[in-house]
């Protein structure tokens, strides 16, 4: 069996294979950085580039590995749990409403004729455009007169509506969801809200995939909102609790990576959990016109 | 196998989402409910206090949370912010009228922003006569309240002095048989290090150099010109960029950077890589306010035992041994409500001796209180330091340090003149002209240009132009 098997594997598969080894390569190593990184003291982060060097096994000294860092994480002044709380709850809920409204709002441009939709339309593509640092202030100055400073609403409400993900739906609509689908719908009774709950939404899946985890990454990752919104302590997400356990002056890198590495791991789950909608979303209609 | 009956019960559109979209629904749900149920880590609060340095909320947040348990106590919830959101906020609120807290603890770089206008404008409460009243103003160093005070009034308790020390790598001095007992100004330092400078290894590069300073080291060059008396402002906040003495200061030092000969190297502060070629003994000596003694206590923990510290060598025989680096202080929103609670809590803070020693302990900063310099903590050994009393040492030279205006162009002026040393040391490099001598006329004509690039960020505002404007 080996024989023929061997002969199968062509030299382009092993060059390919070859390639995709030295590219995992590079994507694991600054990941095993931040995980070795974060179980070292201060002293032997600056001293050992990976594991501090020892007598134990391989030559590392394992006994010099600590978890000090976890354990300031998540106790007082830090308190990592709650910020983690905050993350979860501002990157899910916003993640949730955007998505069902940027859904709604692109099936409503693809599919409905009406009275200003070429307006809404231009709307849409025109606000593309404006980078968002520019709304920043104005955007401040409204939550202020709405009363919705240090509230988490502050941060979700402006983040639930973007244009780019009312445009990414509208495209999607359009590409995936025949209209003469919708016209047997209706011709068998179904109301409008029956269609896009039942044919819309389910032919769209691996986009509401897709957009469901780009708005989490991006709220998740949301630094500047959270910090100009939210005012008290316990209401700031990881992000800026862990920016905030550095200083102009002052850098713990163990602590620094410990963090990172509890900021990024719920994050790695949700993408393996939502990969394969991920890709197939971003990948929709890339053969179209074959 | 799934039912298909049951399947077909199932509306459609649960179809839609996969099984990881329903888990970030879950979450949304599990999450919302855990927030509405948990209760808000402070509760209710008095006020509110910023501060920018987490060091210094390190230390405030357990005191203050124990002052918020005392009974009928006016409770404060201490939050801390990053300076870039503080700076914003801050002027957000004094000149927007958008939400400010109470108690305000920032770096002069963000208080100096609130001095931009008239008097009557600054958003910080004027503290002069409470101070005055209180007897507080003659128990404060003096130079330590330069910085906060504006037009004569006073908008802030300062939180520190920050002298600065020469510290050095007594470990590699005293192995090649060298003291720095006679030493007294840069020259003798260099002149006494120099052996130290030898290419042992010859590979054509000094293995160390004596001094830690770069022409991108903005605060270094500062601190320096500061200790001679010169800087971009003169006491008053005069612009002074182009005056003759920081001529002089910037040909001396950009002399020390280039040249076979050179003395200093580039050895960053507040990095890693720095801080191993500062455990490398890439340099010998560092210009060392109080606050970085902690840095480098908790950064760089090889060298506990190795470093000692001394007066900086003076630039002249019989000049100053000290300068400043760095400094913060508290201030009280002219808008807060209770702003006679909110100033006995700010002095209780400020002034309380056990806060000053638990402020020295855990971050070896001085207090600008000089009654509570002769507590013996300061006379503690510091075995990072070979047994040296830091503390003592530091208050030694605290009253000398130098004053400095408070004015919001002082972070222009201290990049201008970093810029025109940068500028200096390249025409210095392309040239190989090394002396300070030939450097000097090249170091005023790029300091008239750093003045005059200054002055026209300054003559923008009707309250700070530099010079009178013609026909006014």
């Amino acid at each position: 069996m080996m024989p023929r098997l061997t002969a199968r594997v062509s030299v382009g598969a092993l060059a390919v294979y070859a390639v995709l080894l030295i590219a995992s390569v590079v994507v694991a190593v600054p990941l095993f950085y931040l995980v070795v990184s974060s179980f070292k003291s201060e002293a032997d982060f600056l001293d050992s580039v990976f594991l501090p060097k020892g007598d134990g096994l391989f030559g590392v000294g394992w006994e010099r590995l600590t978890t000090e860092q976890f354990r300031e994480l998540f106790s007082p002044p830090i308190g990592i749990g709650r910020a983690m709380l905050n993350s979860i709850f501002l990157a899910s809920v916003t993640s949730v409403l955007g998505t069902l409204i940027c859904a709604s709002a692109g099936y409503a441009l693809a599919v409905y004729r009406f009275r200003g939709r070429a307006a809404a339309e231009w709307i849409v593509i025109a606000a593309l455009v404006i980078p968002p640092p520019l709304l920043i202030a104005p955007s401040y100055r409204w939550l202020y007169q709405l009363g919705l400073l240090d509230s988490y609403w502050g941060v979700i409400l402006p983040a639930v509506a973007p244009v780019f993900g009312v445009y990414l739906f509208k495209q999607a609509t359009v590409q995936s969801l025949p209209r003469s689908i919708l016209e047997a719908a209706r011709l068998d009774g179904a109301n409008e809200l029956s269609l896009f709950l039942s044919i819309g939404l389910p032919m769209l899946r691996p986009m509401v995939g897709a957009f469901l985890i780009i708005t989490f990454l991006a709220m998740w990752n949301n630094f500047i909102g959270p910090q100009i919104v939210l005012q008290s302590a316990s209401k700031q997400p990881l992000s800026v609790v862990i920016y905030l356990t550095q200083t102009s002056y002052y850098a713990d890198y163990g602590l620094l990576m410990a963090g990172t590495l509890v900021s990024v791991l719920p994050v790695m789950v949700l993408f393996l959990l939502l990969q394969r909608e991920f890709i197939t979303g971003l990948t929709a209609g890339a053969v179209k016109g074959e | 196998m799934a039912d298909p009956k049951r399947q077909r019960d199932v509306p459609q559109w649960v179809h839609a989402f996969s099984p990881g979209a329903w888990c970030i629904a879950l979450l949304a749900v599990l999450s919302s409910a855990l927030l509405a149920v948990l209760p808000e880590s402070r509760g209710d609060v008095d006020a509110t206090m910023w501060a920018s340095a987490k060091p210094h909320y390190d230390i405030y947040f357990p005191i203050v949370e124990q002052w918020n348990d005392e009974p009928d106590a006016f409770r404060v919830d201490v939050q801390l912010l990053s300076r870039q959101v503080m700076d914003r906020r801050m002027i957000g609120g004094f000149l927007g009228g958008v939400p400010v807290a109470d108690l305000i603890e920032s770096e002069r770089s963000t208080v100096s922003l609130a001095f931009a206008g008239p008097l009557e404008a600054v958003g910080f409460l004027d503290l002069t006569d409470r101070m005055k009243a209180d007897g507080l103003l003659d128990r404060i160093n003096p130079p330590s309240l330069s910085p906060w005070t504006y037009e004569g009034r006073i908008f802030g308790i300062p939180h520190d002095v920050h002298p600065v020390l020469l510290g050095y790598r007594a470990d590699l001095i005293e192995a090649a048989g060298i003291s720095l007992e006679g030493v007294e100004t840069w020259d003798d330092l260099f002149e006494a290090l120099r052996p130290l400078q030898a290419d042992q290894d010859g590979n054509g590069v000094p293995d160390r150099h004596v001094l830690s300073l770069w022409d991108s080291s903005s605060d270094i060059i500062n601190t320096l010109l500061l200790q001679a008396g010169g800087g971009p402002f003169l006491p008053d906040g005069t612009l002074a960029i182009d005056r003759p003495l920081n001529a002089r200061l910037i040909a001396e030092m950009t002399s020390w950077m280039v040249g076979p000969d050179r003395v200093a190297a580039d050895v960053p502060d507040f990095s890693p890589g720095g801080n191993k070629l500062k455990a490398q003994g890439a340099a010998l000596c560092f210009l060392m306010p109080d606050w970085m003694c902690d840095i480098w206590e908790e950064q760089i923990p090889q060298l506990s035992g190795k470093m000692r510290l001394m007066p900086l060598p003076a630039w002249e025989p019989g000049g100053r041994r000290t300068s400043v680096w760095g400094g913060s202080m508290l201030g009280i929103s002219r808008e807060a409500e209770n702003q006679e609670e909110l100033w006995a809590f700010a002095k209780r803070l400020y002034t309380s001796d056990d806060l000053s020693r638990e402020i020295y302990r855990e971050g070896a900063i001085i207090t600008p209180i000089v009654e509570l310099w002769d507590d013996p903590i300061f006379d503690e050994p510091d075995p990072y330091f070979g047994g040296q009393a830091k503390g003592r040492l530091y208050i030694d030279l605290a009253r000398e340090v130098p004053a400095r205006p408070a004015t919001p162009y002082f972070t222009h002026g201290r990049t201008a003149l970093q810029q025109a040393v940068s500028r200096l040391k390249s025409w210095a490099e392309s040239r190989e002209v090394y002396d300070a001598e030939s450097l000097l006329p090249k170091a005023e004509e790029l300091l008239a240009d750093a003045h005059e690039e200054v002055a026209r960020i300054m003559r923008r505002n009707a309250f700070h132009r530099p010079d009178p404007v013609p026909g006014s």
